[in-house]
Protein backbone atom coordinates (compact mmCIF):
# COMPACT_ATOMS: atom_id res chain seq x y z
CA UNK A 1 0.00 0.00 0.00
CA UNK A 2 1.20 3.47 -0.87
CA UNK A 3 0.68 6.18 1.28
CA UNK A 4 -0.33 9.23 0.03
CA UNK A 5 0.74 12.60 2.28
CA UNK A 6 -3.04 13.11 2.95
CA UNK A 7 -3.48 9.60 4.49
CA UNK A 8 -0.04 10.68 6.78
CA UNK A 9 -1.59 13.40 8.32
CA UNK A 10 -4.66 11.91 8.97
CA UNK A 11 -2.91 8.94 9.96
CA UNK A 12 -0.93 10.55 12.42
CA UNK A 13 -3.64 12.73 13.85
CA UNK A 14 -6.44 9.80 14.29
CA UNK A 15 -5.29 6.52 14.67
CA UNK A 16 -1.85 7.41 15.58
CA UNK A 17 1.92 7.47 13.87
CA UNK A 18 3.19 3.71 14.48
CA UNK A 19 -0.53 2.02 14.24
CA UNK A 20 -1.20 3.85 11.01
CA UNK A 21 1.43 2.92 9.13
CA UNK A 22 2.63 -0.62 8.63
CA UNK A 23 6.87 -0.63 8.46
CA UNK A 24 8.43 -1.72 4.95
CA UNK A 25 6.01 0.53 3.11
CA UNK A 26 7.22 2.60 0.47
CA UNK A 27 6.23 6.08 0.56
CA UNK A 28 8.00 9.32 -1.95
CA UNK A 29 7.25 12.04 0.98
CA UNK A 30 10.26 14.51 1.04
CA UNK A 31 9.28 14.91 4.82
CA UNK A 32 6.20 13.45 7.24
CA UNK A 33 4.35 16.18 8.82
CA UNK A 34 2.62 15.60 12.12
CA UNK A 35 -0.29 17.21 13.58
CA UNK A 36 -0.38 19.92 16.37
CA UNK A 37 -3.32 18.90 18.30
CA UNK A 38 -4.27 22.15 19.65
CA UNK A 39 -4.25 23.67 16.63
CA UNK A 40 -4.51 21.22 13.67
CA UNK A 41 -1.49 22.79 12.42
CA UNK A 42 0.92 20.61 11.08
CA UNK A 43 5.38 20.51 11.56
CA UNK A 44 7.87 18.50 10.17
CA UNK A 45 8.89 15.76 12.32
CA UNK A 46 12.16 16.22 12.59
CA UNK A 47 13.34 19.55 13.89
CA UNK A 48 16.55 21.50 14.99
CA UNK A 49 18.02 21.77 18.51
CA UNK A 50 20.83 24.42 19.44
CA UNK A 51 21.73 23.24 22.42
CA UNK A 52 25.56 22.60 23.44
CA UNK A 53 25.98 23.09 19.54
CA UNK A 54 25.29 26.49 18.51
CA UNK A 55 27.12 27.87 21.29
CA UNK A 56 29.38 29.53 19.57
CA UNK A 57 30.14 32.25 20.83
CA UNK A 58 31.25 35.24 17.94
CA UNK A 59 33.60 32.55 16.45
CA UNK A 60 32.97 33.84 12.73
CA UNK A 61 33.98 30.37 11.35
CA UNK A 62 31.68 28.41 13.55
CA UNK A 63 28.67 31.45 12.45
CA UNK A 64 29.01 30.30 9.45
CA UNK A 65 28.96 26.88 9.81
CA UNK A 66 25.86 26.66 12.20
CA UNK A 67 23.98 29.04 9.24
CA UNK A 68 25.13 26.47 6.87
CA UNK A 69 23.21 23.74 9.32
CA UNK A 70 20.61 25.97 9.11
CA UNK A 71 20.16 26.44 5.55
CA UNK A 72 20.54 22.66 4.84
CA UNK A 73 18.07 21.81 7.67
CA UNK A 74 15.71 24.57 5.85
CA UNK A 75 16.65 23.05 2.35
CA UNK A 76 15.42 19.99 3.62
CA UNK A 77 11.58 21.47 4.65
CA UNK A 78 12.62 21.39 8.07
CA UNK A 79 10.81 24.18 10.26
CA UNK A 80 11.21 23.91 14.11
CA UNK A 81 14.09 25.34 15.90
CA UNK A 82 14.49 25.39 19.18
CA UNK A 83 16.58 27.06 21.76
CA UNK A 84 16.78 29.10 25.35
CA UNK A 85 18.38 31.46 27.10
CA UNK A 86 19.96 28.77 28.87
CA UNK A 87 22.13 28.05 26.23
CA UNK A 88 24.73 29.99 26.10
CA UNK A 89 24.80 32.15 22.71
CA UNK A 90 22.79 29.74 20.83
CA UNK A 91 20.11 31.98 20.25
CA UNK A 92 22.46 35.03 18.69
CA UNK A 93 23.97 31.90 16.10
CA UNK A 94 20.29 31.99 15.33
CA UNK A 95 19.62 35.39 14.64
CA UNK A 96 23.00 35.05 12.39
CA UNK A 97 21.75 32.10 10.72
CA UNK A 98 18.30 33.89 9.85
CA UNK A 99 20.08 37.03 9.30
CA UNK A 100 22.34 35.52 6.36
CA UNK A 101 19.62 33.84 4.66
CA UNK A 102 16.47 35.43 5.01
CA UNK A 103 13.70 34.15 7.88
CA UNK A 104 11.80 31.73 5.84
CA UNK A 105 8.26 31.60 5.80
CA UNK A 106 7.22 28.62 7.54
CA UNK A 107 10.09 28.95 10.48
CA UNK A 108 8.63 27.62 13.37
CA UNK A 109 10.36 29.13 16.28
CA UNK A 110 10.57 27.48 19.60
CA UNK A 111 11.90 29.43 22.64
CA UNK A 112 12.14 28.73 26.25
CA UNK A 113 11.68 31.26 29.57
CA UNK A 114 14.59 30.60 31.77
CA UNK A 115 13.86 33.18 34.61
CA UNK A 116 13.57 32.76 38.30
CA UNK A 117 11.68 36.06 38.65
CA UNK A 118 8.81 35.74 36.60
CA UNK A 119 8.16 39.54 36.61
CA UNK A 120 11.78 39.57 34.52
CA UNK A 121 10.35 36.85 31.83
CA UNK A 122 8.52 39.46 29.80
CA UNK A 123 12.01 41.13 29.33
CA UNK A 124 14.20 37.84 28.71
CA UNK A 125 11.28 37.06 25.89
CA UNK A 126 11.74 40.42 24.07
CA UNK A 127 15.33 39.72 24.45
CA UNK A 128 15.32 36.27 23.11
CA UNK A 129 13.28 37.47 20.24
CA UNK A 130 16.09 40.51 19.55
CA UNK A 131 18.87 37.82 19.23
CA UNK A 132 16.70 35.70 16.75
CA UNK A 133 15.57 39.04 15.08
CA UNK A 134 12.03 38.07 15.00
CA UNK A 135 8.81 39.77 15.32
CA UNK A 136 7.19 36.68 17.32
CA UNK A 137 7.35 33.15 18.50
CA UNK A 138 5.60 30.65 17.17
CA UNK A 139 6.15 28.27 20.68
CA UNK A 140 7.16 29.88 23.76
CA UNK A 141 8.24 27.05 26.74
CA UNK A 142 8.94 27.45 30.44
CA UNK A 143 12.19 26.09 30.61
CA UNK A 144 12.76 23.54 33.24
CA UNK A 145 9.76 24.06 35.17
CA UNK A 146 11.11 27.04 36.50
CA UNK A 147 8.97 29.22 38.15
CA UNK A 148 6.24 27.93 36.20
CA UNK A 149 2.89 28.89 37.88
CA UNK A 150 3.08 32.60 36.94
CA UNK A 151 5.56 32.30 33.90
CA UNK A 152 2.43 29.91 33.05
CA UNK A 153 0.18 33.31 33.55
CA UNK A 154 2.41 35.74 31.54
CA UNK A 155 2.65 33.36 28.73
CA UNK A 156 -1.12 32.60 28.72
CA UNK A 157 -1.92 36.43 28.63
CA UNK A 158 0.72 36.77 25.70
CA UNK A 159 -1.28 34.00 23.97
CA UNK A 160 -4.73 35.75 23.92
CA UNK A 161 -2.36 39.05 23.19
CA UNK A 162 -1.70 37.74 19.80
CA UNK A 163 2.04 37.49 20.77
CA UNK A 164 2.42 33.96 20.77
CA UNK A 165 1.38 30.91 19.20
CA UNK A 166 1.36 28.63 21.10
CA UNK A 167 2.73 27.82 24.99
CA UNK A 168 4.41 24.85 26.03
CA UNK A 169 6.76 23.63 29.04
CA UNK A 170 9.87 21.55 29.08
CA UNK A 171 11.97 19.05 30.97
CA UNK A 172 14.94 16.71 30.05
CA UNK A 173 16.72 13.77 31.01
CA UNK A 174 13.58 12.25 33.08
CA UNK A 175 13.64 14.20 35.42
CA UNK A 176 10.31 16.28 37.47
CA UNK A 177 8.06 13.56 35.15
CA UNK A 178 5.61 13.77 38.91
CA UNK A 179 5.17 17.50 38.46
CA UNK A 180 5.18 17.47 34.68
CA UNK A 181 2.02 14.84 34.59
CA UNK A 182 0.45 16.90 37.61
CA UNK A 183 0.48 20.00 34.93
CA UNK A 184 0.07 18.21 31.84
CA UNK A 185 -3.48 17.42 33.80
CA UNK A 186 -4.34 20.44 35.05
CA UNK A 187 -3.48 23.08 32.90
CA UNK A 188 -4.50 24.19 28.99
CA UNK A 189 -0.92 23.21 27.17
CA UNK A 190 -0.04 23.40 23.36
CA UNK A 191 3.34 21.37 23.63
CA UNK A 192 5.57 19.37 26.33
CA UNK A 193 8.98 18.65 25.58
CA UNK A 194 10.79 16.10 27.12
CA UNK A 195 13.45 13.46 26.93
CA UNK A 196 12.14 10.23 25.01
CA UNK A 197 14.57 7.73 22.86
CA UNK A 198 15.08 3.71 22.57
CA UNK A 199 16.97 3.95 26.20
CA UNK A 200 15.08 6.84 28.04
CA UNK A 201 11.29 5.72 28.08
CA UNK A 202 9.77 7.06 31.25
CA UNK A 203 7.93 9.43 29.24
CA UNK A 204 6.26 6.10 27.53
CA UNK A 205 4.35 4.97 31.12
CA UNK A 206 2.02 8.00 31.89
CA UNK A 207 3.19 10.83 29.87
CA UNK A 208 3.18 10.48 26.68
CA UNK A 209 -0.25 8.50 26.76
CA UNK A 210 -1.53 11.96 29.00
CA UNK A 211 -0.37 13.84 26.33
CA UNK A 212 -2.14 11.97 23.52
CA UNK A 213 -5.60 12.23 26.44
CA UNK A 214 -4.99 16.16 26.43
CA UNK A 215 -3.94 16.90 23.19
CA UNK A 216 -0.72 18.56 23.55
CA UNK A 217 1.57 18.07 21.22
CA UNK A 218 5.35 16.38 22.00
CA UNK A 219 8.50 17.89 21.20
CA UNK A 220 11.63 15.18 21.87
CA UNK A 221 14.76 16.13 22.84
CA UNK A 222 18.08 14.52 23.83
CA UNK A 223 16.69 11.75 21.20
CA UNK A 224 20.34 10.44 20.81
CA UNK A 225 21.40 11.78 24.50
CA UNK A 226 23.81 14.39 23.57
CA UNK A 227 25.41 11.66 21.17
CA UNK A 228 26.15 9.35 23.85
CA UNK A 229 23.81 6.79 22.33
CA UNK A 230 25.22 6.84 18.82
CA UNK A 231 28.51 6.77 20.31
CA UNK A 232 27.13 3.48 22.43
CA UNK A 233 25.93 1.86 18.77
CA UNK A 234 29.31 3.08 16.83
CA UNK A 235 30.99 0.44 14.90
CA UNK A 236 27.99 -2.15 15.35
CA UNK A 237 26.03 -3.50 12.25
CA UNK A 238 22.78 -1.97 11.65
CA UNK A 239 20.55 -4.86 12.75
CA UNK A 240 19.09 -6.28 9.10
CA UNK A 241 15.42 -5.11 10.08
CA UNK A 242 16.92 -1.24 10.03
CA UNK A 243 16.13 -1.71 5.58
CA UNK A 244 12.77 -2.53 6.53
CA UNK A 245 12.07 0.90 7.34
CA UNK A 246 14.66 2.39 4.89
CA UNK A 247 17.01 3.90 8.16
CA UNK A 248 20.73 3.55 6.50
CA UNK A 249 22.26 4.71 10.15
CA UNK A 250 21.78 4.12 13.62
CA UNK A 251 20.49 7.88 13.40
CA UNK A 252 17.84 7.23 11.09
CA UNK A 253 16.73 4.04 13.16
CA UNK A 254 16.69 5.91 16.66
CA UNK A 255 15.05 9.09 15.07
CA UNK A 256 12.30 6.26 13.23
CA UNK A 257 11.86 4.86 16.54
CA UNK A 258 11.30 8.17 17.91
CA UNK A 259 9.03 9.76 15.78
CA UNK A 260 7.03 7.26 15.43
CA UNK A 261 5.76 7.22 18.14
CA UNK A 262 1.99 8.42 17.95
CA UNK A 263 1.71 10.81 20.58
CA UNK A 264 5.59 12.87 19.48
CA UNK A 265 4.88 15.66 17.41
CA UNK A 266 8.75 16.62 16.37
CA UNK A 267 11.95 15.28 17.55
CA UNK A 268 15.02 18.09 17.85
CA UNK A 269 18.38 16.37 17.23
CA UNK A 270 21.07 18.96 17.60
CA UNK A 271 24.54 19.19 15.20
CA UNK A 272 27.29 21.23 14.11
CA UNK A 273 27.57 19.09 10.50
CA UNK A 274 25.47 19.54 7.57
CA UNK A 275 25.87 15.80 6.51
CA UNK A 276 24.51 15.03 9.90
CA UNK A 277 21.29 17.62 9.39
CA UNK A 278 20.87 16.09 5.93
CA UNK A 279 21.10 12.23 7.57
CA UNK A 280 18.10 13.86 9.89
CA UNK A 281 15.88 15.32 7.81
CA UNK A 282 16.04 12.18 5.69
CA UNK A 283 14.95 10.32 8.78
CA UNK A 284 11.49 11.46 7.80
CA UNK A 285 11.25 9.77 4.61
CA UNK A 286 10.85 5.80 3.68
CA UNK A 287 8.52 4.01 5.90
CA UNK A 288 8.22 3.13 9.74
CA UNK A 289 8.58 0.89 12.36
CA UNK A 290 5.42 -0.75 13.91
CA UNK A 291 5.11 -1.91 17.67
CA UNK A 292 6.72 -5.16 17.11
CA UNK A 293 9.94 -3.02 15.08
CA UNK A 294 9.85 -0.45 17.79
CA UNK A 295 10.64 -3.51 20.39
CA UNK A 296 13.21 -4.77 18.03
CA UNK A 297 14.92 -1.67 17.75
CA UNK A 298 14.61 -1.04 22.11
CA UNK A 299 16.12 -4.71 22.77
CA UNK A 300 18.92 -4.09 20.08
CA UNK A 301 19.97 -0.95 21.56
CA UNK A 302 19.43 -2.31 25.08
CA UNK A 303 22.05 -5.61 24.39
CA UNK A 304 25.08 -2.86 23.04
CA UNK B 1 16.82 8.47 41.58
CA UNK B 2 16.98 12.42 42.78
CA UNK B 3 17.56 14.88 40.49
CA UNK B 4 20.67 15.83 41.05
CA UNK B 5 21.53 12.34 40.86
CA UNK B 6 20.61 12.07 37.65
CA UNK B 7 22.51 14.40 36.56
CA UNK B 8 26.28 13.89 34.67
CA UNK B 9 28.99 16.27 34.41
CA UNK B 10 28.64 16.66 30.77
CA UNK B 11 24.79 17.95 31.28
CA UNK B 12 26.66 20.77 32.72
CA UNK B 13 28.71 22.00 30.07
CA UNK B 14 27.37 24.06 27.76
CA UNK B 15 29.40 24.62 24.92
CA UNK B 16 31.65 21.65 23.27
CA UNK B 17 35.70 20.92 22.81
CA UNK B 18 35.60 22.79 19.05
CA UNK B 19 34.08 25.73 20.65
CA UNK B 20 36.18 25.99 23.42
CA UNK B 21 39.63 25.34 21.73
CA UNK B 22 38.45 27.76 18.99
CA UNK B 23 38.61 30.26 22.20
CA UNK B 24 42.29 30.26 22.18
CA UNK B 25 42.84 31.24 18.53
CA UNK B 26 40.10 34.27 18.63
CA UNK B 27 41.93 35.57 21.96
CA UNK B 28 45.06 35.13 20.23
CA UNK B 29 44.58 36.43 17.12
CA UNK B 30 42.26 39.53 18.68
CA UNK B 31 45.71 40.31 20.59
CA UNK B 32 48.52 39.84 18.47
CA UNK B 33 50.83 40.39 19.25
CA UNK B 34 50.58 40.05 22.80
CA UNK B 35 50.70 36.24 23.08
CA UNK B 36 54.39 36.77 22.29
CA UNK B 37 54.57 39.29 24.70
CA UNK B 38 53.26 37.07 27.38
CA UNK B 39 55.01 34.48 26.32
CA UNK B 40 58.26 37.04 26.91
CA UNK B 41 56.81 37.41 30.02
CA UNK B 42 56.96 33.83 31.30
CA UNK B 43 60.17 33.27 30.43
CA UNK B 44 61.29 36.77 32.18
CA UNK B 45 59.37 35.72 35.24
CA UNK B 46 61.74 32.12 34.94
CA UNK B 47 64.83 34.00 34.85
CA UNK B 48 64.19 36.38 37.51
CA UNK B 49 62.96 33.12 40.23
CA UNK B 50 66.29 31.25 38.70
CA UNK B 51 68.86 34.09 38.63
CA UNK B 52 67.15 36.16 41.82
CA UNK B 53 67.47 39.91 40.33
CA UNK B 54 67.20 42.86 42.87
CA UNK B 55 63.38 43.34 43.50
CA UNK B 56 62.87 39.96 42.38
CA UNK B 57 59.81 39.66 44.83
CA UNK B 58 58.18 42.32 42.98
CA UNK B 59 58.76 41.52 39.86
CA UNK B 60 57.70 37.69 40.35
CA UNK B 61 54.37 39.32 42.10
CA UNK B 62 53.58 41.82 39.25
CA UNK B 63 54.36 39.46 36.48
CA UNK B 64 51.70 37.21 37.85
CA UNK B 65 49.31 39.77 39.01
CA UNK B 66 49.16 40.98 35.54
CA UNK B 67 48.82 37.49 33.87
CA UNK B 68 45.59 37.00 36.27
CA UNK B 69 44.46 40.60 35.11
CA UNK B 70 45.03 40.03 31.83
CA UNK B 71 43.82 36.62 31.54
CA UNK B 72 40.51 37.17 33.27
CA UNK B 73 40.18 39.94 30.95
CA UNK B 74 41.52 38.53 27.35
CA UNK B 75 40.10 34.97 27.64
CA UNK B 76 37.86 34.76 30.59
CA UNK B 77 35.61 38.01 30.32
CA UNK B 78 35.89 39.18 26.22
CA UNK B 79 35.89 35.31 25.37
CA UNK B 80 34.48 32.22 27.13
CA UNK B 81 31.83 34.31 29.12
CA UNK B 82 30.14 34.69 25.67
CA UNK B 83 29.69 30.80 25.22
CA UNK B 84 29.66 30.09 29.26
CA UNK B 85 27.74 32.55 31.32
CA UNK B 86 29.07 31.30 34.58
CA UNK B 87 32.10 33.29 33.64
CA UNK B 88 30.82 36.65 34.32
CA UNK B 89 31.16 35.31 37.99
CA UNK B 90 34.92 33.57 37.05
CA UNK B 91 36.39 36.43 35.51
CA UNK B 92 36.26 39.31 39.01
CA UNK B 93 37.98 36.71 40.53
CA UNK B 94 41.01 36.49 38.31
CA UNK B 95 40.94 40.26 38.99
CA UNK B 96 40.57 39.88 42.43
CA UNK B 97 43.48 37.35 42.23
CA UNK B 98 45.64 39.53 39.95
CA UNK B 99 44.49 42.57 41.83
CA UNK B 100 46.27 41.10 45.46
CA UNK B 101 49.39 40.17 43.77
CA UNK B 102 50.31 43.51 42.56
CA UNK B 103 49.61 45.03 45.75
CA UNK B 104 51.79 42.71 47.27
CA UNK B 105 54.14 44.10 44.71
CA UNK B 106 53.66 47.32 46.27
CA UNK B 107 53.77 46.47 49.68
CA UNK B 108 56.21 44.29 49.27
CA UNK B 109 55.29 41.69 52.11
CA UNK B 110 54.28 38.30 52.14
CA UNK B 111 55.51 36.04 49.83
CA UNK B 112 59.20 34.90 49.68
CA UNK B 113 61.15 33.06 47.21
CA UNK B 114 63.54 31.06 48.71
CA UNK B 115 66.79 30.35 46.11
CA UNK B 116 66.37 27.40 43.76
CA UNK B 117 68.54 24.99 45.52
CA UNK B 118 67.08 22.19 47.20
CA UNK B 119 65.42 19.04 45.19
CA UNK B 120 61.85 20.48 45.87
CA UNK B 121 62.04 23.90 44.69
CA UNK B 122 64.26 22.79 41.98
CA UNK B 123 61.64 20.12 40.68
CA UNK B 124 59.07 22.83 40.99
CA UNK B 125 60.85 25.04 39.01
CA UNK B 126 61.44 22.57 35.93
CA UNK B 127 57.92 21.99 36.09
CA UNK B 128 57.36 26.15 36.18
CA UNK B 129 60.02 26.12 33.06
CA UNK B 130 57.33 23.41 31.72
CA UNK B 131 54.19 25.15 32.00
CA UNK B 132 55.95 28.41 30.73
CA UNK B 133 57.82 27.02 27.88
CA UNK B 134 55.90 24.02 27.10
CA UNK B 135 52.57 24.38 27.72
CA UNK B 136 51.66 26.34 24.38
CA UNK B 137 53.03 23.29 22.24
CA UNK B 138 50.37 21.19 23.84
CA UNK B 139 47.54 22.29 21.03
CA UNK B 140 50.25 20.89 18.27
CA UNK B 141 50.04 17.96 20.79
CA UNK B 142 46.59 17.09 19.92
CA UNK B 143 46.23 18.16 16.65
CA UNK B 144 45.03 21.79 16.88
CA UNK B 145 47.59 24.95 15.26
CA UNK B 146 49.89 26.85 17.30
CA UNK B 147 47.47 29.69 16.57
CA UNK B 148 45.48 28.13 19.44
CA UNK B 149 48.13 27.97 21.87
CA UNK B 150 47.63 28.47 25.16
CA UNK B 151 49.82 30.69 26.79
CA UNK B 152 50.54 32.02 30.39
CA UNK B 153 48.60 35.23 30.86
CA UNK B 154 46.09 34.79 28.26
CA UNK B 155 44.86 31.52 28.68
CA UNK B 156 44.01 31.00 32.41
CA UNK B 157 45.43 27.03 32.69
CA UNK B 158 48.37 27.81 32.01
CA UNK B 159 48.58 31.09 34.11
CA UNK B 160 46.88 29.02 37.17
CA UNK B 161 49.29 26.12 36.93
CA UNK B 162 52.21 28.48 37.38
CA UNK B 163 51.12 30.69 39.73
CA UNK B 164 50.38 27.64 42.13
CA UNK B 165 54.35 26.06 41.30
CA UNK B 166 55.37 29.85 41.81
CA UNK B 167 53.35 29.93 45.35
CA UNK B 168 54.30 26.38 46.24
CA UNK B 169 58.57 27.82 45.40
CA UNK B 170 57.25 30.82 47.92
CA UNK B 171 57.40 30.90 51.61
CA UNK B 172 54.96 32.87 54.05
CA UNK B 173 51.29 32.10 54.76
CA UNK B 174 50.30 34.59 52.72
CA UNK B 175 50.65 32.27 49.43
CA UNK B 176 48.20 29.78 50.94
CA UNK B 177 45.49 32.38 50.53
CA UNK B 178 47.04 33.35 47.43
CA UNK B 179 46.23 29.81 45.98
CA UNK B 180 42.58 29.75 46.81
CA UNK B 181 41.79 31.33 43.27
CA UNK B 182 44.35 29.26 41.31
CA UNK B 183 43.29 25.90 42.71
CA UNK B 184 39.43 26.73 42.49
CA UNK B 185 40.39 27.85 38.68
CA UNK B 186 42.74 24.53 38.45
CA UNK B 187 39.65 22.20 39.66
CA UNK B 188 36.84 24.12 37.55
CA UNK B 189 39.34 23.58 34.12
CA UNK B 190 39.88 19.94 35.19
CA UNK B 191 36.04 19.55 35.86
CA UNK B 192 35.80 20.91 32.19
CA UNK B 193 38.22 18.89 30.70
CA UNK B 194 36.80 16.10 31.54
CA UNK B 195 32.93 16.67 30.73
CA UNK B 196 34.55 17.57 27.28
CA UNK B 197 36.27 14.76 26.97
CA UNK B 198 33.43 12.63 28.28
CA UNK B 199 30.86 13.94 25.25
Amino acid sequence: MNVTRRSLLIGTAAAGFAAGFPRAQAQSLASVRKVIPSSGETVPAVGLGTWTTFNVGNDPVLLDESAAVMAAFFAAGGRMIDSSPMYGSSQTTIGFGLKKQGVPENLFSAEKIWISDPREGPEQIAQSKAYWGVPTFDLMQIHNLVSWQKHLETLRQMKSDGQLRYIGITTSHGRRHAELEKIMATEPLDFVQLTYNPVDREAEARLLPLAREKGIAIIVNRPFQRGSLLRRVSGQSLPDYAVEISARTWAQLILKYVISHPAVTCAIPATTRVDHVKENMATASGSWPDAELRARIEHTIAAL
Amino acid sequence: MGDWQSYSLSDFLLFSSRTYYRLFELANNAFWPGPLLAYAIGLLLLLVIWRRPPSHERITAVALGLAWICSGWIFVWQHYSVINWTANYIAPLFWLEGSVLLLIAVSKTGVTLPPINTPSTRTLFILLAGILLFYPLGALLFGRSLSSAEIYGIAPDPTALATVIVLLIATGRTRWLLMIIPAIWCLISALTMWAMHAQ
